[in-house]
């Protein structure tokens, strides 16, 4: 699923909380099969644009495009939702509401009115995909601990069967095991769509921005900073953001340190951990057989 | 949704409302409202009128604030006026039509209780967009320390009362978001059957149910850690002074609970 | 000297804390980590007697947090910022936030509004005085919830992941403020997921399951313990690793990346 904003923009009204979220002048095409990190700082947009793209709301002024195509509510300033996209707030174990983790899970697809044969298939392969087994139907949500909570509010979303996820903050308060595990599942889900599916993962965590994205969209007063791939965006543009009160992954911290101080710039093909500690490592031995 | 809640709506100016002690509002409140209860004839109705409109340009506050606070009891009101119309008898029958009888008397009943209300309303928000809620707390507290003396937690009541009102907008936000995430996960709160529309609520009652303990532990944890203990050997930084212009507005309130009550007494 | 005795507590049958003996001496940066459940809040909250153990006892500067008398005095000593933002701000604007805990521990009127003005200039928050909580970011709010703190004057303060909420800019403007206190002389206590804030600690205890597993400096922590605990590894470490197993060694004690880089620099 192609998804395009056309210049659009949306003003919450002068009273709000939330004036300061407000979007100005955005463009942007997300091409199915990609996964795309979104930075920015608190206020910068970032949730109002998630809540754009799953049609939530509807632009003040500018168009959604689904597939090429207008949605026509939102021509009239309707907000319509999209359900072929699949939305994880912020905190999600927060809006879990059953008596049984099972009742949460069926709870979205049965709005949506499919067969109860296929949610419940659906279920079994969604609790195993988020790491627990069949056992965790029956028990309470409240029950859980907070990480398995975390996993079991995205497997509700993911039952309604979305091409593309739209993940706010999903590894915020967890411990790093429990961080671990919600993005490996996330990268389980992205893998098994065979390039269909596509991740919009918001996130602080420049190092988890590193490790995964294949573009990253910063965000920034409620526009577009900048749409690159993480390899060029920061390397070539830290310094905004900086400006921007962002941070950038370890891995980049540490090319540019080697850089300062030896002059040598390693040329790497990502920014992932592994693949700049593998180029580094063989830097150093060089450098090493030299000497 | 945030801008339809009206507690706690305090609206900046100076008037001398706004410098009034908060004790001294409290106690003028009480007076007019005992003063407007007396009324019962037409000299009354049109005397409150004109001192609920000569208080409302005194404050300062465009009127738009103090009418929006009449919205949410419009309904009731209407449904009063009918009421009194349809069902209350009198002496001069106005209309008749089968078992359906309207007189004069119902009329004017429906519409004075209405106006009555009305008043009312008018001048107690008054006293809440003119006070800011922390200030109507403390006033409230000192007031009824008496009441301690029969073991009534007045202090807790007081951050109680504070509290509740600082938290209405956080819990509207969450509400909010709640709506949106069950929203997203395909709750349809257009459905036109009230069942229906009663169950679609539950996912936003509950989650708001869940994460408002949660808060409410947080909140008795850091207020706890701040040393709050039983609230007993606190000092307070704001201490109430009766001014002047204090002893005025009483003494002005006091003075027409008199002239309502002489007017009920002589009769319009 | 904040001091646990064989401090044991449960939550029901479920043990969270198991005899615990810890000393946490004045002038230290402790650092606490450990997977989620494994009683690193309770441990705060004992601190300062939020709660109780069941068994042992928590003593703060020789004082036991049991005797309710000397509560107050042991939560003017620990001060305890919490991990939401929004959930520790009581009061209805900044500077109210600071006073309500000066009127708790009963500190003279006359003086609030010094104390408090410093308490905010010290956060970088007096320019925000009279604002209202929902006007602030969560970064700011937490230096609020610090000024309160700081305003009566504790000995020791701890951070229960205080951190977690906030974005990157608003977790380095608390983490430099927490080193600041720091050379002030107030012992910072400080719990975290985020390994590159436990590098800034003087010592740094491993809890899991109710039990500490490790307690010593960052890099004796992170070089004996890297794979058993669950912790994430800061890339400086992982960097450090490789480089020994491939011969070049690099001293134990270098921690960070920049460290590690300087050292192959000045070694090659």
């Amino acid at each position: 699923m192609d998804i395009k904003l056309e210049r659009a923009s949306y003003i919450y009204p002068n009273s709000s909380i939330n004036s300061y979220e407000s979007l100005r002048n955005i463009n942007i095409s997300i091409e199915a099969g990609k996964w795309i990190s979104v930075i920015g700082h608190t206020g910068s947009g970032k949730s109002t644009l998630m809540k754009l793209l799953k049609g939530l709301i509807a632009p003040t002024t500018g168009h959604l495009l689904i597939n090429g195509r207008v949605n026509e509510l939102s021509k009239k300033g309707k907000a319509q939702i999209i359900s072929d996209i699949g939305l994880v707030f912020q905190y999600p174990e927060h809006q879990l509401f059953e008596t049984t983790v099972l009742k949460d899970l069926v709870f979205g697809p049965k709005n949506q009115g499919i067969e109860m044969k296929e949610v419940n298939q659906r279920a079994k392969e969604m609790i195993k995909l988020v790491g627990l087994s069949e056992e965790y139907f029956q028990k309470a949500p409240l029950q859980l601990s907070g990480g398995e909570k975390r996993r079991v509010a995205i497997a509700t979303v993911l039952m309604m069967n979305p091409e593309v996820l739209i993940l706010d903050e999903p590894t915020a308060g967890l411990d790093p095991l429990g961080s671990k595990l919600i993005l490996q599942l996330i990268h389980d889900w992205y893998k098994a769509g065979g390039g269909h599916r596509t991740v919009i993962f918001v996130t602080h965590e420049m190092n988890e921005v590193a490790e995964y994205s294949d573009e990253v969209l910063v965000m920034n007063n409620g526009e577009i900073a900048f749409l690159d791939s993480p390899l060029s965006l920061f390397l070539n543009h830290d310094y905004e953001l900086k400006e921007f009160g962002l941070d950038t992954p370890d891995t980049v911290k540490l090319l540019q340190l080697i850089e300062q101080r030896f002059g040598d710039y390693i040329k790497v093909e990502s920014l992932q951990e592994e693949v700049v500690l593998r180029e580094v490592i063989a830097y150093f031995k060089k450098q090493g057989a030299e000497v | 949704m945030i801008e339809n809640v009206l507690i706690g709506q305090f609206i900046d100016a100076s008037s001398i409302f706004h410098r009034l002690d908060p004790r001294s509002k409290l106690i003028s409140l009480f007076c007019i409202i005992i003063a407007f209860l007396l009324i019962d004839n037409i000299s009354g109705y049109i005397l409150a009128s004109l001192l609920v409109v000569g208080c409302i340009t005194l404050s300062q506050i465009p009127l738009r604030f103090f009418l929006k606070g009449l919205k949410p009891i419009l309904i009731i009101l209407a449904f009063t006026v009918f009421y009194h119309i349809l069902f209350t008898k009198g002496e001069n029958l106005l209309f008749q039509y089968s078992i359906l009888s309207i007189y004069k008397e119902s009329i004017i009943e429906g519409f004075s209780i209405v106006l009555r209300i009305f008043l009312l309303v008018l001048i107690t928000s008054l006293l809440t967009l003119t006070t800011k809620p922390l200030d109507l707390a403390h006033g409230f507290e000192i007031l009824c320390k008496p009441l301690k003396r029969l073991r009534f937690p007045v202090e807790q009541f007081s951050l109680m009362l504070a509290i509740t009102l600082r938290f209405i907008p956080t819990i509207v936000m969450e509400l909010d978001k709640i709506i949106e995430a069950q929203k997203a996960r395909g709750v349809n709160f257009e459905d036109k059957s009230f069942v229906k529309k009663v169950l679609s609520y539950i996912p936003i009652i509950i989650p708001l149910l869940f994460t408002s303990i949660q808060r409410a532990e947080n909140l008795a944890n850091a207020i706890d850690a701040r040393a709050y203990g039983d609230g007993s050997g606190r000092t307070r930084y704001k201490v109430l002074h009766f001014e002047n212009r204090d002893y005025q507005v009483i003494g002005i309130s006091l003075l027409v609970v008199g002239v309502f009550f002489l007017l009920r007494m002589v009769g319009g | 000297m904040l001091s646990f005795d064989n401090v044991s507590f449960a939550y029901g049958q479920h043990l969270v804390l198991k005899n615990i003996s810890l000393q946490i001496n004045k002038g230290e940066f402790l650092a606490i980590v450990g997977p989620n459940g494994s009683g690193k809040s309770n441990l705060s909250k004992l601190a300062n007697g939020l709660i109780q153990p069941h068994l042992g006892k928590v003593l703060v500067d020789g004082v036991i947090t049991q005797m309710p008398k000397s509560l107050r005095e042991i939560r003017r000593l620990v001060g305890l910022i919490f991990q939401n933002p929004e959930d520790q701000f009581i009061t209805t604007t900044v500077f109210d936030e600071v006073i309500f805990g000066l009127e708790n521990i009963g500190v003279d009127p006359d003086k609030m509004k010094s104390i408090a003005e410093d308490a905010l200039k010290k956060v970088e928050m007096l320019s925000y005085k009279g604002l209202e909580p929902h006007k602030l970011s969560g970064g700011q709010k937490q230096r609020v919830a610090i000024a309160a703190i700081l305003a009566m004057k504790p000995k020791y303060i701890v951070f229960d992941e205080s951190t977690a909420m906030l974005d990157p800019e608003g977790r380095q403007n608390i983490i430099t403020l927490m080193q600041q206190l720091h050379t002030e002389g107030i012992t910072i206590i400080h719990i975290t997921h985020h390994m590159e804030e436990v590098l800034v600690a003087t010592r740094v205890l491993v809890l899991k399951d109710g039990l500490i597993v490790a307690d010593g400096t960052p890099a004796s922590i992170f070089n004996n313990n890297i794979e058993s605990n669950e912790l994430e590894v800061p890339l400086a470490l992982k960097l450090k690793q490789r480089l020994r197993s491939t011969g070049i060694k690099v001293p134990e004690q270098v921690m960070t990346l920049e460290g590690v880089v300087d050292y192959l620099w000045t070694s090659s």
